[in-house]
């Protein structure tokens, strides 16, 4: 509480007196330096997302469909905002949105995905650039944070998702976002440090909903950290926690409020991410086919797994861990903690999910190791400020001139090992990312493999092809508006290469629902339907049957069966919906 | 004054204690309470003034007072206040047309196409709204980095050398308040200035009679001046403020300083060797200096939680946010500390506007001055009663409009004087501020009844575009205003204060009735108006057995 008597001048002098004595300062970061660092990766990882998009002619499916969602909302026979759909978190998507207008402009924009490829780009150079800073802040000498932070931005994995367009760029770098100024605000104390900390988490909730995790460890640190460190009474202290607690999670509470809120106002249902059909985790079945057919059904094949992907990214990861811990023990900063506590709670909570069978094995959801290392390496290297003056002390035996002589040169070694040790990380990830046993079944990383070996019956490339096929066929019709009835979540190639999207009623449309259950009532014509593949389709689950007889509500009309690619069917619709 | 040996403050290290009035540990040669010699033989009894009295006796200045230090000016001065800044009058001629056009095109346009028009409106106000919240966190962002308020350390201001610090006028306005003025005395009698260099000017009315008893019964000393404001309309804190700035001690055009204090203020002590401190470092541009405001009774309910939560954030984040931008700010109540050749140069408070301390403020700044925010708080009374603070706040915003109407007078000149980032700043916080208060409530029914039963006007009324982006306005900048006050709360070291500011919608729902019924004056009798600043002598602080003609 405000105390008048002792007066609020004194108790902000005392304390700035206090940080100041006590504060371990970062470095000052170099502006050009940081400018540098900030853009050079964007630039990289924009080239290497080109090459991806408009030479390899590589989308994955994931970035191309959050492309397709922007699209829908804006270029779609029924635009609005809505139409980024409630399955996955929403700010991805979103950021793509200012990018749709370009497609007047350059339809290969939005067509080859590239829009994604920008937006992962620009995230993860800030996710590089937020690591420079969180090494600036440890106060690691110069030349090694420069090492540091180049090795991460070219490591094969940062890189590969720096390009690829998909959302794990942004989830990076709100993760390191976060860690960083959870680590000043344990240093410090300012509630600065604690808002950004909390800002770091909703944004992270509203890219991916693993943020669940570290929001909640986050939050549970955060009070047991304020109530035991501040003073005052049991209640003072408790005061002071519920205080931080309210300052740390009301971002994130409120993310998670208002995109409950807007998804049950919309479709229904609050959380659309886990009860929809298209959902990952309303797939349990097809989960449990997929990791049994990969991965193995025995637990202990799912721990190896787990195991060799993760130490396989990063093999000195745990070293690592208590070598930083060490170091953070010895000099009394909290920072390791935050790090451990923000990376370790998304590894952890990953990990979980796919040992209890609610997520795929894939390589990619153990992206967070990557920067968790990095950052650990440079806990273990930072150094400490109060070095210089100590060795200045002086040294009266010759045992101890002898150790301060050897100083330099072990604290050299020290550093060549830890360097060398995290740098290892590069051909070992490289391996594991084109290790075809690790990788089975995931659509990102597999092109990657299939590259290497030669191959070029990647599942998104054959989709890409096919979808541009069928609406070539489609737009030569001249269809009317709203004359083809399909679902996106295959048909999206379809509906992203047609000349005149609004000739498709799609499921983010808000009479979907109604034209699906009555075509003729809406005068839709025709019914596109993928071949059943494992995967939700709206069409076929409302008419069984459809895809291989037409449910008796529509005639086959054309089919589009190239060997070795992604097949469609197109009904003419028939009778009315209702006689059936 | 006698310097006394080196030697002598050496031994004094050990924290002796003046006699006269048992302040101290004492280091200085002199009780800086008192300031009296602390000389190790003297023997002044208690109730003696004449040490003090005979030295500051020879100071020439205009005053001279018979005990028990009465002044009574014949008759109050005119207005300084050059009329067309003035609030002598609502609205220029020119203005009250463009208002007529404005609302006639509005009429002709809602009978012409009633679903454009009230579009059209939906648009300027959410653009209107969403201009004002984007500023607002702006402002607050900018002032979360460091060095937006001047601090000054306590060693720094105890180190200035008495006899060079200026001359300081306290001005204290009060109006019946008998019972506070033991309390008012026991709080200046705080503050560490020498007092041959203070001038306290209790400014009361010439027919308070009874505060006037009070007052001369309380009086500590020589220090100390009762002014006694002739009747004349009308009758504001303004007017007695100007009677009391005609009176003030020290050279005409000096390095003198002024001040404004509540009746109900308990200052830092500190707080006028702060600013003098302040000042010299802010150089001559700098006319004037806020310190903060605080309440001392955050805890007594609920509105005085969301009270002081709202004025952490107002005076530690958005007066420094603002102070950064270089836009105009306006200032507080109380604690504002002036130059007082500035201050008699741009005439001084304008009796008019009901809340004259921001339209000065602003005046300050179109005359080419500065206003920079000190770390330094005054503690006061967070008004703590519903009614009574709606009046109080309804008082603000209606001051806040008159403001904006005054300075609007001439949107050019003052484009001119103010700069471009000045003007937009100033429309959007001084215009801004009632702005919000009006249009929160108007969103937020149409928000719910949306959400209740979607009827179809309210469909009509928000094409898809309007309608994400006053969706998006409403929401994140609801949650930011309420984030806001938590932040805030919780950087002035008020952790109790964090959890009643996750509830101020509540307390914006109060801002808005308040809004509305300062509008409601200003539109449809602006005549009331005048009257009701009778007797609101006083804009913050005040205590509720006031009576209100």
């Amino acid at each position: 509480m405000l105390r008048p008597e002792a007066g609020p001048a004194q108790g902000r002098l005392s304390t700035a007196a206090h940080a100041d004595q006590f504060a371990v300062h970062g470095r000052r970061p170099v502006r050009w330096l940081g400018a540098a660092i900030a853009l050079a990766p964007v630039l990289l990882y924009g080239a290497i997302g080109s090459l991806l998009a408009f030479v390899f002619n590589v989308i994955l499916w994931d970035s191309w469909s959050r492309v397709a969602s922007a699209y829908f909302v804006v270029f779609s026979r029924d635009p609005h905002l809505a139409a980024i759909g409630f399955v996955w978190n929403p700010l991805p998507t979103v950021a793509l949105l200012p990018f749709m207008p370009l497609q007047l402009l350059a339809p290969g924009l939005v067509r080859e995905g590239f829009a994604a490829n920008t937006v992962s780009a620009l995230f993860m150079g800030a996710a590089v650039w937020q690591l420079w800073r969180i090494l600036n802040d440890l106060n690691v000498r110069r030349v090694v944070a420069c090492t540091l932070t180049l090795m991460f931005a070219v490591h094969p994995l940062i890189a590969f998702f720096g390009a690829n367009g998909m959302s794990e760029a942004a989830f990076l770098f709100f993760l390191l976002l976060t860690a960083r100024h959870l680590a000043l605000w344990l240093r410090e104390g300012t509630t600065q440090a604690l808002a950004m900390t909390a800002v770091g988490l909703a944004l992270g909730y509203l890219t991916r909903q693993e943020a669940v995790a570290p929001a909640a460890a986050t939050f549970l640190g955060v009070a047991a950290v304020t109530f035991t460190r501040s003073s005052g009474g049991r209640k003072q202290r408790l005061t002071a926690a519920t205080a931080d607690l309210l300052v740390v999670g009301a971002p994130f509470v409120f993310a998670f409020t208002a995109w409950a809120l807007a998804s049950w106002a919309i479709v229904g249902s609050p959380f659309e991410q886990f009860t929809s059909a298209y959902s990952i985790s309303a797939q349990r079945s097809l989960i449990a086919t997929d990791v049994a057919y990969n991965v193995g059904a025995e637990l202990v094949h799912q721990v190896r797994h787990l195991v060799q992907q993760v130490f396989g990214l990063a093999p000195a990861v745990a070293p690592m861990a208590l070598v930083a811990f060490a170091v953070a023990l010895r000099r009394r900063d909290p920072h390791v903690a935050a790090i451990i506590l923000v990376f370790g709670s998304v590894l952890a909570f990953t990990a979980l999910a796919f040992l209890t069978g609610r997520t795929f094995g894939w390589l990619r959801y153990y992206i967070a190791v990557i920067p968790m290392l990095f950052v650990l390496a440079g806990c273990a290297l930072s150094q400490d400020p109060l070095a210089g003056r100590r060795s200045k002390r002086a040294t009266s035996s010759r045992r101890e001139r002898l150790r301060a002589a050897s100083r330099p040169i072990a604290s050299a070694v020290g550093t060549a090992l830890i360097l060398a040790a995290t740098a290892l990380s590069i051909p070992s990830a490289a391996r594991t990312m084109l290790d075809p046993e690790l990788n089975r079944g995931d659509d990102g990383i597999q092109f990657l493999s299939l590259m290497r070996a030669g191959a070029s019956e990647d599942a998104d490339v054959t989709a890409y092809d096919a979808g541009g096929a069928v609406a070539r066929y489609l737009d030569d019709k001249g269809l009317p508006t709203g004359a083809v009835l399909v679902d996106v979540a295959s048909g999206l190639s379809v509906v992203l290469h047609s000349a005149d999207p609004k000739q498709f009623v799609i499921t983010t449309d808000r009479d979907f629902e109604a034209a699906l259950a009555d075509p003729v009532a809406f005068d839709v014509q025709y019914l596109l339907v993928p071949a059943p593949q494992g995967q939700h389709d709206a069409l076929t689950s409302e008419y069984p049957g459809l895809y291989q007889n037409g449910a008796e509500i529509a005639d086959l009309e054309w089919e589009f069966d190239p060997p070795g690619m992604f097949d469609w069917r197109l009904f003419k619709v028939t009778s009315p919906a209702a006689e059936t | 004054m006698v310097r006394l040996p080196p030697a002598f403050h050496a031994e004094r290290r050990d924290g002796r204690t003046c006699r006269r009035c048992a302040y101290g540990p004492a280091r200085r040669a002199y009780c800086r309470r008192c300031s009296d010699t602390l000389d190790r033989g003297s023997t002044v009894p208690k109730d003696s003034r004449t040490a003090a009295h005979d030295r500051w006796e020879s100071i020439p200045g205009p005053r001279h007072l018979t005990r028990p230090f009465v002044v009574k000016p014949l008759r109050v001065p005119e207005d300084a206040v050059p009329r067309e800044l003035s609030a002598a009058y609502t609205v220029t001629p020119r203005q009250a047309l463009v208002l007529r056009v404005a609302a006639g095109a509005l009429v002709i346009g809602l009978v012409a196409n009633a679903a454009a028009t009230a579009i059209a409106l939906v648009a300027v106000a959410t653009a209107l709204y969403a201009a004002a919240t984007l500023f607002r966190v702006r402002t607050f962002t900018l002032a979360l980095g460091k060095g937006s308020d001047i601090v000054v350390e306590q060693t720094e201001a105890l180190a200035i050398w008495d006899r060079s610090l200026p001359m300081y006028t306290v001005l204290v306005p009060a109006f019946r308040e008998p019972q506070v003025i033991g309390a008012l005395i026991a709080n200046l009698d705080r503050l560490d200035y020498p007092r041959d260099r203070l001038d306290i000017k209790l400014l009361l009315e010439d027919d308070d009679a009874e505060t006037i008893r009070a007052a001369q019964a309380a009086v500590t000393g020589d220090h100390m001046e009762l002014v006694r404001v002739p009747y004349s309309e009308p009758r504001t804190k303004p007017k007695a403020l100007n009677v009391g700035l005609r009176l003030a001690r020290g050279r005409r055009h000096g390095r003198g300083l002024v001040t404004i204090y509540d009746a109900e203020d308990r200052p830092d002590p500190l707080q006028l060797r702060r600013a003098v401190a302040a000042f010299r470092r802010a150089g001559t541009k700098t006319a004037c200096i806020q310190a903060k405001l605080a309440y001392y009774n955050a805890d007594q309910n609920m509105i005085t939680r969301w009270f002081t939560a709202e004025y952490a954030t107002w005076f530690s984040q958005l007066l420094p946010g603002l102070v950064r931008q270089g836009v105009p700010i306006p200032l507080g109540g109380t604690s504002n500390h002036f130059r007082r050749t500035v201050l008699e140069q741009v005439g001084g408070w304008d009796p008019h506007n009901v809340t004259e301390d921001a339209d000065l403020g602003i005046r300050l700044h179109r005359a080419g001055y500065r206003t920079e925010v000190l770390d330094s708080t005054t503690f006061e009374e967070a008004n703590s009663d519903f009614v009574n603070w709606v009046k109080q706040r309804s008082r603000w915003y209606k001051g806040y409009m008159q403001t904006w109407l005054v300075h609007m007078r001439n949107p050019v000149r003052l484009w001119r004087e103010l700069g471009p980032s000045g003007f937009v700043g100033f429309n959007l916080f001084v215009g801004g501020t009632p702005l919000l208060a009006l249009l929160n409530p108007v969103f937020w029914t149409l928000t719910l009844s949306w959400f209740l039963h979607s009827p179809a006007f309210i469909v009509a009324l928000f094409p898809p575009w309007l309608y994400y982006a006053s969706l998006a306005s409403l929401v994140l900048g609801n949650f930011g205003f309420v984030y806001m006050a938590m932040l805030s709360a919780q950087m002035s070291h008020a952790p109790g204060l964090v959890l009643a500011a996750t509830l101020s919608p509540v307390y914006w729902g109060m801002m808005s009735i308040a809004a509305i019924k300062a509008a409601i004056q200003l539109v449809q009798a602006p005549s009331f108006w005048e009257k009701t600043s009778h007797g609101l002598d006083r804009a913050a602080g005040e205590v509720p057995q006031r009576a209100e003609t």
